[in-house]
Parts: structure tokens; C-alpha cells; sequence
């Protein structure tokens, strides 16, 4: 299936093997190549073309440095939306629910994609999710899994950080989370993320997105111009608002993806008043879980279990 | 002396947010009450050595000029054309701040979005205009000096503060 959309810089100056994990070397001219085939706006190769190189290579701490830079500007957007509250709100009845599955084991929370770990170490110092509850970061990104870690030394944060595959950590999640990754997975690959989900021993999901809307892009645009500095982080900033899944494509990906799963959505119904909303969340249980769903009934209209 | 009052504590809070502004989005700890009451404090300092620049320069060149009553009043005429401006920009900005005491997530949502962040755009256009309205008003070269020396130093004062931020990501590699 063919993208509509173009690629985020951050999707392409970064290169694992799939396998491994480990990091690959990406020819600066390659990212600039698909920049322009793919049709995003030029102001994207002009921020990838900022980027330090070395035979032509693109220079690995310069791309770390970018990325850690534009994380900290991202986590101050979580922090004005607060989005971590969000993500402990839509947490706490899944936990309860989960807790009477996993009889005396820790339930295990795993954030996809955590970058700095920003929601994880909100929910350590601010969550009162309980002790019987452990919070791990996943994210491919050596140098941001390193300062995940460090911020919350810093803190005493009770989380922990991986750089690894979600799906594939010695002690799997009772229950994913993410913020702002979905919209990463293009066509089958969101299918296939959802996959995972089915084929690991996970309870429950929550997936926290950009959610699109009409005036979406141009609110994020002017946002992101006025709180970003990285030229990286304004134009991916800018550019995920308009590739954001709509709930329709979620709502497929999943039944497709995750079939075992019952599935309900928050601020996903267009409204006016949801005009104001920046996000919506796919939210699922392990069918037998199903009757937790009513917890969020709370959300009023808001919710909807599909 | 009003309006100078007025003018220096439009520049203050202005300094105070630019000492916010400069800090925000470089320190990744959950916990940064601290690290921006610094912030803030640093803004405000940096808005007093501004403000006192800036009176000096007024004063230097009222007591040098011909007619030294009439150059005040040029000035007293130019600083009230510019309350108007940055006045403006100061209550609409009090007040989105003000919603965030809303009990409902939308409106407080409504003041972030729709406000202080297009509000953080426009803020060098607003002042460069009110300094320059102002300026062009009087027809005064005293006048347009102090504006031109006033804007430049309101303007860059985010970017010079910004630089004691800038590197602190390095702690995290």
C-alpha cells in the first residue's frame, strides 16, 4: 500500500537492523533522495541537509544530538497538553483490571517508542499506580534510552529503560502503552504492529496519538513554530499531525492486527468540541477483560467501545 | 513618569517570560519548579539591567538635547503609543494564562494553542511595530534612537539568555 504521506526526518536519518537492533549507517543523500521522491514539503531536506556527515555518511552523534534535543522541546508540548496526566487517567482502571490476571506478579507497563521516557518517569514521581506496578521504556535509540536513564537517576525515578524491542523483553508487558508512535506505522506495518500485540502475552493497550483533524496542521504548524527550536522538530512535529490516523484506519488496524482484543476509543468522534482535543487513544483489553471497558464510560461521549 | 513606570513593568514581565521561554524545552526533568523559578529570576534580573540601560540612554539623551522639556514629552507621547501595543499583547497574554485555571481540560487547552502559542510568534512583531509607531509619531531622532536601542535589546534578550541553555542537552549523551 502506498503512503500518501511522505516520511518524518526522524524516520530516516536512523537505521537498526531488524534483527539485531543494531545501528546502521544511513547515506546522508539516501534521506535526502526519499525526501524529495516522496513529495514532503522542502523544508524537511533542508533540515535533513543541516545534518552534520561524514563521507557521506550522516555523523551518528550529530543525529543523537538532534534527536535528544528535539525530545526535550517534544517532552515540553507533553508537558502544556499534559499528556502524561492523560496516560495515568486512562491507566489506573487497566491496571485494576490486569491486577486480578497477573495473581501477585508485578504488573509489568511497557512504553513503545519512549524516547526520553518523559510519560514514564511522570507516571514514577506522579502516578500512585502502585507498587506492585513496574514501568519499562522501550525504544530502538541507544543515545535516548541513555538519557531516558539518566534523567531518572537524576529524579530517583522508579522506571527503567531498554533499548529493545518491546515485544521481545525477558519479562513481557502486561499492559503497552505509547504516545505519539502509531502514527510511525504506515499501512501494513500498523497492521502488523498490532500483530505483535496479539502474539505477546500483553492484557491490554493504550495508544495515544495525534488525532487529525481539519485544522490540525496549521494549529500544529504555528505551534511548533513557536515552541520548537530544532528545525527537525518543527517540521516532524508539523508533518505527524498531518499523517495522524484517522480512527478508521486505527479501528482496522487493529481488528485486523489484534483480533483477540475488544477495542474502545476516546475523543476519536468528530464533534466541535473535539476540535480542541490533540489526541485520541485506541484503548483495548484481552477480550475476556471486556467488562473494564465500562470503567471509562466516565469519559461520557468522549468514549466509544467499538 | 507613569508611563516610564508603565514601560518598565511591561519590560519586566516581559523579561520574566523571555527567562521562561529560554529555558523551556532544554532541561528533561519531571520536577523543574526549580530549574524555572532560576529561569524566571534570571529574566527578571537581565529585565533590570535592560530597564536601567535603557533610563539611562533616556536620560543622557533628554539632558543633551536642545529643548530637554519638549524631547520628555516626545518621549512621554512615544511611551504611550507603546503601552498601547505592549500593553495589549501583556492583558491578552495575563488572561490566556488565567485560563489555565479553568476546571475544563479544553479551555485550559484553548489558552496553550490558540494564545501563547501563536502569541510567542507575533510577540517580536508587536513590539518591533510599537517601537517603530511610535518612533514615527514623534518624528524625533532621540526618540528613534531610544526605540531602535530599546528593541533591539527586548529582542535579543531571549537569545542571549538562551545560550546558558542551549549546551545542557550535552548531559545527556
Amino acid at each position: 500500500m502506498t503512503d500518501r504521506f511522505g516520511p518524518e526526518i526522524s524516520d530516516l536519518i536512523v537505521a537498526y537492523d531488524p534483527q539485531t537492533l543494531a545501528r546502521q549507517d544511513v547515506p546522508k543523500q539516501r534521506v535526502l533522495d526519499e525526501l524529495r521522491e516522496t513529495g514532503v514539503p522542502a523544508r524537511a531536506a533542508r533540515a535533513a541537509g543541516a545534518l552534520r556527515e561524514r563521507d557521506g555518511v550522516l555523523d551518528r552523534a550529530a543525529v543523537d544530538g538532534v534527536l535528544v534535543r528535539s525530545h526535550l522541546e517534544l517532552q515540553r508540548l507533553h508537558e502544556e497538553f499534559r499528556v502524561a496526566a492523560h496516560v495515568c487517567d486512562l491507566l489506573a482502571p487497566m491496571i485494576e483490571a490486569v491486577r486480578s490476571e497477573v495473581r501477585g506478579e508485578p504488573i509489568r507497563i511497557v512504553d513503545i517508542g519512549c524516547g526520553l521516557g518523559f510519560v514514564l518517569r511522570w507516571l514514577a514521581a506522579r502516578g500512585n499506580l502502585g507498587s506492585d506496578v513496574k514501568l519499562i521504556g522501550a525504544d530502538y535509540n541507544v543515545a535516548l534510552v541513555a538519557a531516558a536513564t539518566r534523567l531518572a537517576a537524576a529524579e530517583q525515578l522508579a522506571c527503567t529503560f531498554v533499548a529493545a524491542n518491546a515485544f521481545t523483553l525477558s519479562e513481557p508487558a502486561h499492559i503497552v502503552i505509547s504516545t505519539g508512535v502509531l502514527h510511525h506505522f504506515r499501512g501494513p506495518d500498523l497492521t502488523a504492529f498490532f500483530e505483535q500485540h496479539e502474539r505477546s502475552g500483553a492484557h491490554a493497550f493504550i495508544h495515544t496519538d495525534i488525532r487529525p483533524s481539519f485544522v490540525a496542521p496549521l494549529g500544529s504548524w504555528i505551534f511548533h513554530q513557536a515552541r520548537m527550536r530544532e528545525r527537525l522538530a518543527q517540521f516532524d512535529g508539523y508533518w505527524s499531525t498531518v499523517r495522524a490516523h484517522s480512527a478508521s484506519t486505527l479501528r482496522s488496524a487493529i481488528a485486523a492486527g489484534a483480533p483477540g482484543f475488544a477495542l474502545a476509543m476516546l475523543d476519536a468522534r468528530p464533534s466541535l468540541r473535539s476540535l480542541m482535543r490533540i489526541f485520541q487513544s485506541a484503548i483495548a483489553v484481552r477480550s475476556p477483560l471486556r467488562t473494564s471497558l465500562t470503567a471509562y464510560e466516565r469519559y461520557g461521549r468522549r468514549f466509544e467501545v467499538l | 513618569m507613569t508611563v516610564a513606570l508603565l514601560l518598565a513593568v511591561l519590560a519586566l514581565f516581559d523579561c520574566a517570560l523571555a527567562g521562561f521561554r529560554a529555558a523551556a524545552g532544554r532541561q528533561g526533568m519531571i520536577d523543574k519548579r526549580a530549574y524555572f523559578r532560576g529561569a524566571i529570576v534570571s529574566g527578571l534580573l537581565g529585565g533590570v539591567a535592560i530597564v536601567a540601560c535603557n533610563a539611562a540612554l533616556t536620560a543622557v539623551l533628554v539632558k543633551t538635547a536642545h529643548a530637554p522639556q519638549a524631547t520628555w514629552s516626545q518621549l512621554v507621547d512615544a511611551g504611550t503609543t507603546c503601552i498601547w501595543f505592549f500593553g495589549a499583547l501583556a492583558t491578552a497574554t495575563l488572561a490566556a494564562m488565567a485560563l489555565w485555571f479553568s476546571p475544563t481540560a479544553e479551555v485550559q487547552l484553548l489558552a496553550t494553542v490558540i494564545v501563547l502559542g501563536p502569541f510567542t510568534l507575533i510577540r517580536p512583531l508587536v513590539i518591533a511595530a510599537g517601537l517603530a509607531v511610535a518612533a514615527v509619531q514623534t518624528g524625533e531622532v532621540r526618540v528613534g534612537i531610544i526605540a531602535a536601542v530599546a528593541g533591539v535589546t527586548m529582542l535579543g534578550f531571549e537569545h542571549v539568555l538562551g545560550r546558558r541553555y542551549a549546551s545542557q542537552w550535552r548531559q545527556l549523551v
